[in-house]
């Protein structure tokens, strides 16, 4: 009897092992599926056009997702092109912005004008789904202007944006520019390091190249951890790297594709600050850019060519703030 | 008979020996060539630059950087082009207008034809330029546009302060200058040498592009050279195609201030296809009799044109500067410092 009995409690905890693996390797495959073209958020070496990635190398968003997802009062405005509120990750996310290019309250006006700012939005709600974003546009197709540039910031940040997306670039110092960075030190401006492969110490793009604390700039890597080819760098410019080569992204119509390019890893660590900013109001855009640059997980080629000589890992970054 | 068989023998050991020489010269020139290459890779050169020098230039600069490499100053830097909006400014535009900023009408008529000839069907569009179906998408988009655009007569206005930093359908080029110091302790000299590479075809070839430089210090010139390669291709924002033929640069001189090369996007040949610059370089000497004791500077940028009204390059030496007007997508300029 009491053999009997040892057998069946066996067989029971045999049946309830196989069912665990049986969950683990299912949810495992599930996430991969999810993922199969999204190395960017989960990165388990699966092929992106045709080479196969670095296990490992994400963002790390899947375990910070349970600490935030971010939090609605929270804005970040994406000073870009027009952005498309039909892309599906936007439905929840953009609030009423303006359009400095046209002057009028139309956000999007056409696909091959507006695509720039709908994959860059889409990445940020992508990763950060519940903060609000609010859509500013001042540029159309791929450039605009510094008078219309200067307008939009200000509109954004009287209507509440803690966080300014700069996936834009321009060569020659601005002082407008400059002064309306300076003047906000509350507000966190992301810059793109731009995709002319520029080593920044030598060459100067801005507002990258802009000396002030409010600022974090950065560099693209691709899912092996090599950086773009395009990327601008430099050891003490530019902050922290992130992903910026065929990362998978909503275009206007919810036409989806992948793109490469600073822009694209500039909204990651944009939408990156917006959670830490959730997880903690009080955050100053100095402290922030520490935590990101302290947080981020090392990267082999990245060596000297930016302050975290890493990418960003949004998971490490937020237990750095709930820790603090 | 005996005589005749010696000198058969003895043609034959000959015909091998030079057979076996020139095997292991190539041998040993393409080792050579490669090492040269990974020398300027590993300076600073991207190696579309590297390879865009002849490779006695390629040889004589890697030299110099082994000998030396403190007086070897080599600077790159990248640039993309936005065929999109090229594209649609193209359609934008009456002939007329396009004439008069530079372009050449039978390069015009032609890009036009084929990229409606693209436009007809995506798919295929997509399979022959190997990109996405979203980009054949966006190129339909941009040619509608553009005619759309000028039957509206609202023409094409797109201010360029600012861009983004990330497009789609883009073509990028890299530019290597390099500035060697051959001075000796009497005179200054120095060998300037500019390099270029498209990665991928650029969508219109209709203007001329320029390399420009600017010096100060009144630095006279000589050894000016020039190559600009091109290449066959088939289409837009694809791998370029087989080498077709160079041309020299015209060189257009103000003495003592600065230098501009100017050269054709496309030149023609017979049948449908119009070969576009891929590489290139320009190269110079910079030389006075003897040192004065003073520093001053090299500025060098490549300038692509495009669509747009007010083409002019201005070169300066005081303060030592290239400026291209909005018409051209420019590089950013390296100041090399010059003692003399």
């Amino acid at each position: 009897m009491k053999r009997n009995i040892k057998l069946f409690i066996t067989l029971i905890a045999i049946i309830i092992l196989m069912f665990i693996m049986y969950t683990l390797i299912f949810e495992e495959n599930e996430i991969e599926e999810l993922y199969k073209d999204d190395w960017a958020i989960y990165n388990y070496a699966q092929k992106i056009e045709s080479s196969i990635g670095l296990e490992g190398l994400d963002i790390n968003i899947l375990p910070a997702w349970e600490i935030t997802r971010g939090n609605s009062e929270i804005i970040i405005a994406v000073v870009d092109t027009g952005v498309d509120e039909n892309c599906h990750y936007l439905k929840d996310n953009l609030i009423r912005g303006w359009d400095f290019y046209n002057n009028d309250s139309t956000i999007f006006d056409e696909y091959i004008y507006d695509y720039h700012g709908t994959y860059i939005s889409s990445i940020i709600a992508k990763v950060a789904p519940n903060v609000k974003i609010l859509p500013v546009k001042f540029m159309e197709s791929t450039s605009g202007s510094f008078d219309d540039s200067v307008e939009a910031i200000e509109f954004a940040i009287d209507n509440g944006a803690r966080i300014i997306n700069c996936s834009w670039n321009y060569y020659d110092y601005n002082d407008k520019l400059y002064n309306t960075i300076l003047k906000h030190p509350e507000v966190l401006f992301v810059c793109a390091a731009g995709n002319f492969n520029a080593n920044l110490e030598e060459v100067s793009i801005y507002p990258c190249s802009y000396d002030l604390d409010n600022i974090i700039n950065v560099m693209a890597v691709d899912h092996k951890g090599e950086i773009h080819q395009t990327s601008g760098y430099g050891k003490k410019k530019i902050h922290i790297a992130a992903p910026g080569k065929n990362v998978k992204v909503c275009f206007p119509e919810n036409d989806e594709t992948l793109i490469s390019g600073t822009s694209v890893a500039t909204a990651f660590v944009s939408a990156a600050t917006s959670l830490l900013i959730s997880e903690n109001e009080s955050l100053t855009p100095i402290e922030i850019r520490n935590i990101i640059i302290k947080s981020a997980q090392p990267v082999e080629s990245l060596k000297d060519k930016c302050v975290s000589e890493g990418m960003l890992d949004i998971y490490e970054a937020l237990k750095k703030v709930t820790l603090r | 008979m005996k005589k005749n068989k010696i000198m058969k023998k003895t043609i034959s050991l000959v015909l091998v020996l030079i057979l076996i020489l020139s095997i292991s010269n190539m041998a040993y020139g393409s080792e050579s060539n490669y090492n040269d290459i990974r020398i300027l890779v590993n300076s600073g050169y991207t190696e579309g630059t590297a390879m865009a020098l002849a490779p006695e230039e390629r040889f004589k600069i890697a030299q110099n950087i082994v000998n030396d490499p403190s007086k070897v100053d080599i600077y790159t830097i990248s640039m993309e082009i936005d065929n999109l909006a090229e594209i649609e400014a193209l359609f934008s535009y009456s002939e007329l207008e396009l004439e008069s900023m530079g372009a050449d009408l039978n390069k015009v008529y032609k890009t036009k034809k084929e990229l409606l000839k693209l436009c007809d069907n995506q798919s295929i569009m997509a399979q022959k330029i190997n990109i996405s179906d979203i980009q054949a998408d966006m190129i339909r988009r941009a040619v509608e546009k553009g005619i759309e655009n000028r039957e509206s007569g609202k023409g094409y206005n797109k201010i360029n302060d600012i861009n983004a930093s990330g497009s789609i359908t883009t073509s990028e080029m890299s530019y290597t200058q390099v500035v060697d110091d051959q001075s000796t302790t009497q005179a200054p000299k120095y060998e300037v040498t500019i390099a270029y590479t498209w990665k991928e075809v650029y969508a219109l070839a209709i203007f001329d592009d320029v390399i420009a430089s600017a010096w100060g210090g009144g630095f006279n010139t000589k050894n000016i050279n020039s190559n600009a390669n091109y290449h066959d291709y088939t289409n837009i924002g694809d791998d370029f195609g087989s080498y077709y033929t160079c041309r020299d640069m015209t060189k257009t001189e103000t003495p003592q201030t600065g230098i501009e090369f100017e050269f054709p996007q496309s030149v023609y040949r017979s049948g449908d296809i119009a070969p576009k610059t891929k590489n290139g370089y320009a190269q110079f000497t910079l030389y006075q009799n003897q040192f004065q004791n003073y520093d001053t500077k090299v500025v060098s940028a490549y300038g692509h044109q495009i669509i747009s009204v007010g083409v002019s390059v201005t070169i300066s030496d005081s303060p030592v500067s290239v400026d291209f007007s909005i018409a051209y997508d420019e590089t950013d300029q390296k100041t090399t410092t010059l003692t003399y």
